[in-house]
């Protein structure tokens, strides 16, 4: 046994030790009502000890939680489940004004005078998270920052390309080096003419880019009967299959079918998606167009013979300036904007542009459209 | 003072095909230079086994084979590994223009250039190269 005055000494100590302790401690009984809280724990809830002394613990806890505590005890008590009992976790803890906070939580078990009461200790660590919240707020603002200025570079590089033909070429017109030699002159007057005009797509497309991120893209949806669309789409972009040496061809399109989209931009859809096709097809092929009525709304399908895109490309095909990615490639001719602000435009319409694509069969892109609901807009007739 | 022959033999490695046109002409038909353009890596790298290019002018971005790759393949020529590779690129920002440096390159040319004095601006790279 020790003596009188060690028992004293080693209650002081202990006391000393709760009462200095950084963390809470909190004792509750196996009803779940506080026996004793120290300094700490007063500090971290905001509570006199008086106050909760007797209470249920669940008092210092939000909801859900607060109304599941006695639940978890009479669990643990019946049934042996533990849910936080020797085993830390973060929680959240609320305070007397009412604010919320995380925590974390140590809850232990012990046995005095045979009744079975719990111990947790509290850990408040609204500093912490809030640091680690300040710090994953700079590193996001410093990846926007990064594909900001990236993207910048890239439009640069992307506006600098045809003005480098264009400005040498008429630096060469101007500078009477080639008086003489109609065909050459003829040959600058050509790439700068061409490539004024690449950078008017370019300069388009960045537009297009600026108002889909921006939310400023105008949309005025109306029905339209969809064989026609199709029609439309293949014969505005024919002579783009010409200088490919590609032929469109519309296939199967139940005439009954109608969408509803901003037909502009839906065609616009469709020539980005013919002229890729064309480009990556072989020579004197053919691409099909066609729609049909699925479970959902209506699919259009553009399908080429070409070679299909290579597999390691594709998880980014729909990227910005995807042919002009940080690896120093591109693939010839294109923005490298067309099927990111395709997919924008028709996503914008609550469809969904996607694609299947193998070395044998070529690609198929979908561009599939849902029916809005049941009685007003339909983006099919049945 | 070294003593070296003058720059006659120009390589340029371009996927733009516009711009291999009017970069002939400022090389070749204003500068006076024998110019070789070549539409990709493996093609410019195929060239140089026939046409003993003393610089080479190097696009920067190019589809299957990029510039840097290139220029790799280059320094691992016995044949061309002291020769000077010029890159020519329309990324023109400072640290871009740093970094491609850093791989290896004698100097860097931003696009657009200046077709009347391009010439004139290869040969006074190669003379740097000459009395460095």
């Amino acid at each position: 046994m020790p003596k009188p005055d060690a028992v004293t000494d080693l209650l002081n100590r202990s006391k000393a030790i709760l009462e200095t302790m950084v963390d809470g401690v909190i004792t509750i009984n196996n009803k779940g009502l506080i026996d004793t809280v120290n300094p700490a724990a007063e500090r971290i809830f905001g509570y006199q000890s008086r106050e909760l002394l007797g209470r249920n613990v669940s008092m210092l806890m939000p909801s859900p939680y607060r109304e599941e505590h006695d639940g978890y005890i009479h669990n643990y008590l019946t049934t042996g489940t533990k849910k936080v009992i020797d085993i830390g976790r973060e929680v959240r803890g609320q305070r007397k004004n009412g604010d919320i906070f995380p925590m974390e939580l140590a809850v232990s078990e012990m046995l005095i005078k045979g009744e079975r009461m719990f111990t947790g200790i509290v850990r408040d660590i609204s500093e912490r998270k809030d640091t680690e919240e300040k710090l994953r707020e700079a590193m996001r603002r410093v990846h926007e920052q990064r594909i900001k200025d990236e993207f910048i570079s890239t439009v640069s590089h992307e506006l600098r390309t045809p003005l480098t033909s264009i400005k040498a070429s008429l630096d060469i017109l101007k500078s009477g080096a080639l008086t003489n030699d109609p065909e050459k002159s003829g040959t600058l007057i050509d790439i700068a003419q061409k490539n004024s005009e690449r950078l008017l797509l370019l300069i388009n497309d960045i537009l297009d880019i600026s108002k889909i991120e921006s939310e400023k893209m105008q949309y005025r949806i109306t029905r339209i009967p969809l064989r026609s669309f199709l029609e439309t789409a293949i014969s505005d972009n024919r002579v783009y299959g010409d200088k490919y040496q590609v032929r469109y061809v519309l296939g199967e399109c139940p005439d009954h079918l109608t969408i509803d989209v901003d037909p502009d931009r839906m065609m616009q859809v469709m020539s980005n998606l013919l002229s890729n096709a064309a480009k990556f097809s072989p020579l004197n092929t053919e691409v099909y167009v066609s729609a049909e009525e699925t479970e959902h709304g209506v699919r259009i399908v553009v399908k080429d013979q070409g070679k299909g895109i290579p597999e390691e490309f594709q998880p980014h095909i729909f990227e910005k300036f995807t042919q002009a990615d940080s690896s120093n490639q591109r693939a010839i001719g294109g923005t490298g904007l067309g099927l990111h602000i395709s997919k924008a435009i028709v996503e914008h319409h609550e469809g969904e542009l996607s694609f299947n694509s193998s070395v044998k069969n070529g690609t198929e892109f979908y561009i599939d459209l849902r029916k809005k609901d049941r009685t007003g807009a339909y983006n099919v007739t049945p | 003072m070294s003593h070296h022959e003058s720059l006659e033999r120009v390589l340029y490695i371009e996927d733009e095909e516009d711009i291999r046109i009017v970069a002939d002409i400022a090389l070749k038909t204003i500068g006076g230079l024998d110019t070789r353009c070549c539409a990709s890596g493996p093609e410019g790298l195929a060239a140089l086994e026939t046409f003993p290019a003393q610089l080479i002018l190097l696009d920067v971005m190019m589809p299957g084979m990029d510039g840097p790759s290139v220029l790799s393949e280059i320094r691992n020529n016995e044949q061309y590994q002291n020769t000077p590779v010029v890159f020519i690129t329309a990324k023109v920002q400072a640290d871009e223009v740093d970094q491609l440096l850093s791989l290896g390159a004698n100097a860097v040319i931003s696009k657009p250039f200046e077709p009347m004095d391009m010439a004139q601006k290869l040969r006074d790279i190669w003379e740097d190269f000459h009395r460095a």
